[in-house]
């Protein structure tokens, strides 16, 4: 899943291993999840939204299966 | 963490010891599953116990506790348990055909039946718990 995760956290000047820490997940996932290899569970999606203050939708892209 | 080293120390000299009863006083032949036991868990606390004492020595106080919050953190990481469950679930399914193979090499070699039942059995015993699993998780989630 494509996601705007990089942008909005440069933006905010921290770094993947801050926010791991801040979410208290490892910064292998912030990093899979920037990359769009990982997708994060609606738990962690929502985690992240909140932190930044934003909605699942400003950060995260869906786009249905052809 | 100098508790903690000599607790290390204390735990290496048990498992001398219980090495060292196992295999010198204890060996009379009623005394034979005894020993072999104080045998294994001596050398077991001996091997953790050095292991634990150089990698107190070796490894600053501070990077250990950055390595544990480090290590609970990945323990609880979504994307680890996904890992972890997925790696189960790839190794489980080789595993199957490795055993399978496995019975048939024993099924040519001429081994006794009773021995190929067995190693059939356990993989009976592995597809009951697959559907058990299964079942129980279908309807937890």
């Amino acid at each position: 899943m494509k996601n705007y995760l990089e942008q909005i956290r440069k933006k905010r000047g921290i770094t993947q291993n801050e926010l791991a820490e801040i979410l208290k997940v490892s910064r292998q996932t912030i990093s899979s999840i920037e990359k769009g290899r990982y997708n994060p569970s609606i738990l962690l999606a929502f985690k992240i939204a909140r932190y930044f203050g934003q909605t699942i939708e400003e950060i995260f892209i869906y786009e249905e299966e052809k | 963490m100098k508790n903690r080293k000599g607790l290390y120390i204390l735990q290496t000299l048990a498992g001398i010891a219980l090495t060292i009863v196992g295999g010198f006083v204890l060996n009379s032949e009623e005394m034979n599953m005894v020993s072999g036991l104080f045998i294994g868990i001596g050398s077991a606390c001996t091997a953790l116990g050095v292991g634990w004492f150089i990698q107190s020595l070796v490894i600053p106080e501070d990077r250990m506790k950055q390595m544990k919050k480090q290590k609970a953190v990945e323990l609880v990481d979504e994307r680890s348990i996904r890992v972890r469950e997925r790696t189960g679930y790839m190794t489980g399914k080789i595993m199957d055909y490795v055993f399978l193979g496995f019975i048939l090499i024993l099924g040519f070699m001429g081994v006794d039946k009773l021995i190929i039942i067995i190693a059939t059995l356990l993989l009976v015993i592995k597809f009951i718990l697959v559907i058990c699993f299964s079942s129980y998780y279908f309807k937890e989630m």
